[in-house]
């Protein structure tokens, strides 16, 4: 046990992985812009929680995000096919099937109404590791708790 | 001869049953750390679903033992020796379907170019890619089996079990799975995509040949086959030995050799047992140590007349 956990100590040290299998972390910091879908008729609380998120996304990064609105489903389709970088403002009950699809970042504002339950997440694209992982730390540092 | 285990090999089949306890212990905490650090990678949960499957010889080998020494009965004659062999080639067509539904699975994600996300954990404070956990996990699941098997080897070949012996064969090469495995992490890591598809359908390859190797070890006795070596399909040397030695005992005798379980039955067909020679072990021609490998001896008497000799047996 001891050797497991020295074993994971010095491996967090290497912090160079995880790669994005299309670079876009890469690409973003090359190109100072994060391409991000925003869903329409989202409400007022959940447009300041995101974008809490995106400031701090651009302070790490040092990119402008640049918005483009949009239903959700033809959002999260160009976020699968890497025409965006992340979709913001869709709420999404615990078990979407787009969960296997794409990835949602940690839960913002649980919202519990009698047919079930909703939360706002940030959603990336599914095996860009890296900036995954970027997006869930800004998430949780911006109070990414249900 | 109670239930047809000799004496000789009691002790050591106590200690392989022994093994085989730890055994299940040792591979139930692999599976739960594995399970643990699963994440959404195919290659964990490919790895995963073959130490699961690493469970299956151990268990086979604990049941058949129960059965194994029940005593022969009017309804069952002949013993349990060959339980083994039936469950085992019920486990070995499970083992194969398996291996081959995993392979299907990950050429699916491959074609599809399905990306495993695999992003951060919090340990505490600390932030930590759950690849390294994987990584470290996979490590634990090929240290458990490798020392697992190394310790069943030399007990299975003592034994002559084809149910161990598979089981030790293999926990060893369950470290060309952890390797195939902690590459699949390490590509997701570097940005290879498919390299976690691909190291999962390296390991139900793997899969599949442990299958399809049970299942030839299983049938080859199941049909009556000549006794194998443990380690090939080839007929067993100590076998060879024997069918030449009862070859040269009784001329012009057809001598017909297989194997129930561990024990080798002869039967010499065309000749009587003779006056002088009453002991099985007598006929044993290597060393006296392992005699205990030849478990029954028959004859089918030649024919008094020239009549056909083949009817005779039949009838």
């Amino acid at each position: 046990m001891k050797a497991y956990f020295a074993l994971m100590l010095c491996l967090s040290g290497c912090g160079n992985l995880p790669k994005d299998p299309d670079g876009t972390l890469d690409r973003i910091r090359r190109e100072h812009v994060i391409r991000v879908g925003r869903v329409q008729g989202g409400s007022t609380t959940d447009a300041a929680d995101w974008r809490q998120v995106l400031t701090r996304l651009e302070a790490s990064t040092e990119a402008k995000p640049i918005l483009q609105s949009g239903m959700l489903e033809p959002l999260l389709l160009d976020l699968e096919a890497g025409k965006l970088d992340a979709v913001v403002g869709g709420r999404f009950d615990e078990k979407t099937p787009w969960k296997a699809r794409v990835s949602l970042g940690p839960p913002i504002r649980m919202i519990e109404t009698s047919t079930g339950k909703t939360a706002s997440h940030i959603v990336v694209r599914n095996g860009e590791n890296a900036w995954i992982m970027m997006v869930q730390r800004e998430a949780k540092a911006a109070g990414g708790r249900p | 001869m109670n239930g047809g285990i000799p004496k000789e090999l009691r002790g050591s089949l106590r200690r392989a049953e022994r093994l085989e306890w730890w055994s299940i212990a040792w591979t139930i905490s692999v599976i739960i750390v594995m399970g643990s650090a699963m994440g959404s990678s195919q290659t964990m949960k490919t790895a995963w679903i073959e130490d699961c499957l690493s469970l299956i010889p151990p268990a086979v080998f604990l049941i058949a033992r129960r059965i194994e020494r029940r005593p022969a009965g009017a309804r069952f004659p002949n013993g349990f020796a060959r339980v083994p062999s039936l469950a085992f080639a019920i486990a070995a067509t499970a083992l194969t379907a398996l291996g081959g539904t995993l392979l299907i699975d990950s050429a699916i994600s491959l074609i599809s170019q399905e990306h495993a996300t695999v992003a951060a954990v919090h340990i505490g404070d600390q932030e930590i890619w759950l690849g390294w956990i994987m990584v470290a996990a996979q490590i634990y699941s090929i240290i458990v089996p490798l020392v697992l098997g190394w310790l069943k080897l030399p007990l299975a070949r003592q034994l002559n079990d084809k149910t161990l012996f598979t089981d030790a064969m293999t926990q060893k090469a369950n470290w060309m799975t952890g390797i195939a495995g902690i590459g699949g992490v390490i590509g997701i890591g570097l940005g290879y995509w498919w390299a976690d598809a691909l190291a999962a359908g390296l390991i139900s390859l793997d899969i599949l040949n442990d299958g399809i190797r049970a299942l030839r070890a299983a049938s080859a006795e199941l049909i009556d086959g000549s006794p194998r070596e443990l380690d090939s399909t080839d007929i067993a040397r100590d076998a060879s030995a024997l069918h030449a030695a009862l070859d040269a005992l009784f001329p012009g005798a057809e001598v017909h050799l297989r194997e129930t379980g561990r024990v080798i039955s002869a039967q010499i067909v065309g000749a009587v047992p003779p006056e002088n020679k009453l002991n099985i072990r007598d006929y044993w021609p290597g060393d006296p140590d392992r005699a205990w490998r030849l478990g029954h001896i028959s004859f089918v008497p030649p024919p008094r007349d020239s009549g056909d000799a083949l009817e005779r047996q039949i009838s």
